[in-house]
């Protein structure tokens, strides 16, 4: 009774010795280490390089632990067409998730490889406009159908990568894939494109973001 | 300068997924101009007829003096002799379509109801007019055989009326 008592005490003391030893920064510490702002550089390059192609994104990410708890916020006004038939849409959507980096080794490893997911809402009006002439029934003329209030959600699996590239900054990418879209109140037409989502013709669709952020760290 | 060397690796590998995703992207971005909806209708004219001691719908041979759509010039028979389905078109910027068929011996009509949704394709391709949900509402015929309301569905015949 005694040895199995002496046995029980040392190997306690085995395990607080390796606890001991652990660096602080292996311990699990789920006090969020600052925030992160960035924006999608993609986003805005095609709002500079196209013409009636306006799209700004805000990321939020909060990095606690090995997780990433994401938010990003978006506005959008598209259009895009002919001469015989346009198409515009114009609103806002957020996402929101959690990304998990599966490479991390310690709270001083500041890169990640990361999976994740997304849930995504967009609220929007979209505008079809079309000329048709059809020969069969001898009729043409010019169509506008508006839907005035559309909203959208989907979800995202996500994967990239983020590295710091200079003091308290970071760039990354995360490529996206949506899937579950689904849209309410296009009644007049059918929508071609969601804000946030993209093209609506797939009923599952990749995206990628390159990302720039900023951290503002909460604690040294 | 120091932490971008001693991230390298990981850097390579960002640069490598930039490269790789956007020749991605570049084959995403291309547009297909694909039409999922048609207004094209098949329509075929039977008759009973005993062979081998057996009932069976052969092909009719009818003289019509036309065949059109309300609302629309289009003549698809004038004192023709019909002898093979044909193709009837319905009007994709309304939700009904009424086909005449005129002979001597009386006039029959087909009226279909259907949903009609325009949408935008791309650039390239323009707009599409989506037709689904397409149903009889009424008819004069003698006896309508439905075979397919679907007009996604192509190369068979819609309808057959049986004489």
């Amino acid at each position: 009774m005694l040895m199995a008592c002496q046995v029980f005490a040392q190997e306690e003391e085995a395990k607080r010795a390796v606890k001991e030893v652990l660096p602080d920064s292996l311990k699990p510490d789920f006090i969020p280490s600052g925030i992160r702002l960035g924006t999608d550089l993609i986003a805005i390059g095609k709002t500079f390089a196209k013409p009636q192609y306006t799209e700004l994104e805000l990321n939020i990410e909060i990095p606690i632990h090995k997780y990433f708890v994401v938010v990003d916020l978006g506005t959008w006004d598209v259009s895009r067409g002919s001469e015989f038939s346009t198409y515009s849409s114009t609103g806002n959507y957020f996402r929101a998730g959690l990304d998990m980096d599966f490479f991390w080794k310690d709270l001083t490893d500041e890169s990640s490889i990361f999976f994740g997911f997304r849930y995504g809402r967009s609220r929007y009006s979209d505008a079809l406009y079309y000329y048709y002439n059809d020969i069969a029934w001898e009729t043409d003329g010019q169509i506008r159908l508006v839907n005035n209030q559309v909203t959208a959600r989907w979800f995202e699996i996500t994967s990239g990568l983020k590295v710091p590239v200079y003091k308290g900054l970071w760039m990354g990418f995360t490529a996206r894939l949506k899937l579950g879209l689904k849209i309410t109140g296009d009644d007049l037409h059918a929508s071609y494109e969601v804000p946030g989502y993209g093209k609506t013709i797939k009923n599952t669709w990749w995206g990628f973001n390159y990302q720039v952020f900023y951290n503002i760290p909460f604690r040294k | 300068m120091r932490v971008i060397v001693n991230h390298y690796k990981t850097i390579r590998y960002f640069i490598m997924g930039l490269v790789l995703s956007r020749m991605a992207m570049g084959c995403l971005d291309r547009p297909d101009c694909v039409f999922e909806g048609d207004n094209r209708i098949e329509i075929n004219f039977l008759r009973l007829e005993e062979v081998d001691d057996e009932l069976r719908n052969v092909q009719d041979t009818l003289i019509f003096q036309r065949i059109y759509a309300l609302n629309s010039n289009a003549l698809y028979a004038f004192q023709d002799t019909i002898f093979t389905p044909f193709i009837l078109l319905i009007n994709p910027n309304d939700t009904v379509t009424t086909f005449v068929f005129e002979r001597l011996s009386g006039t029959d009509t087909l009226v279909l109801n259907y949903d009609s949704r325009p949408g935008f394709v791309s650039e390239n391709c323009g707009f599409n007019i989506e037709l689904t949900n397409m149903e009889v509402a009424r008819h004069t015929f003698d006896s309508l055989k439905v075979n397919n309301l679907d007009l996604e569905i192509k190369n068979i015949i819609n309808f057959e009326v049986i004489n």
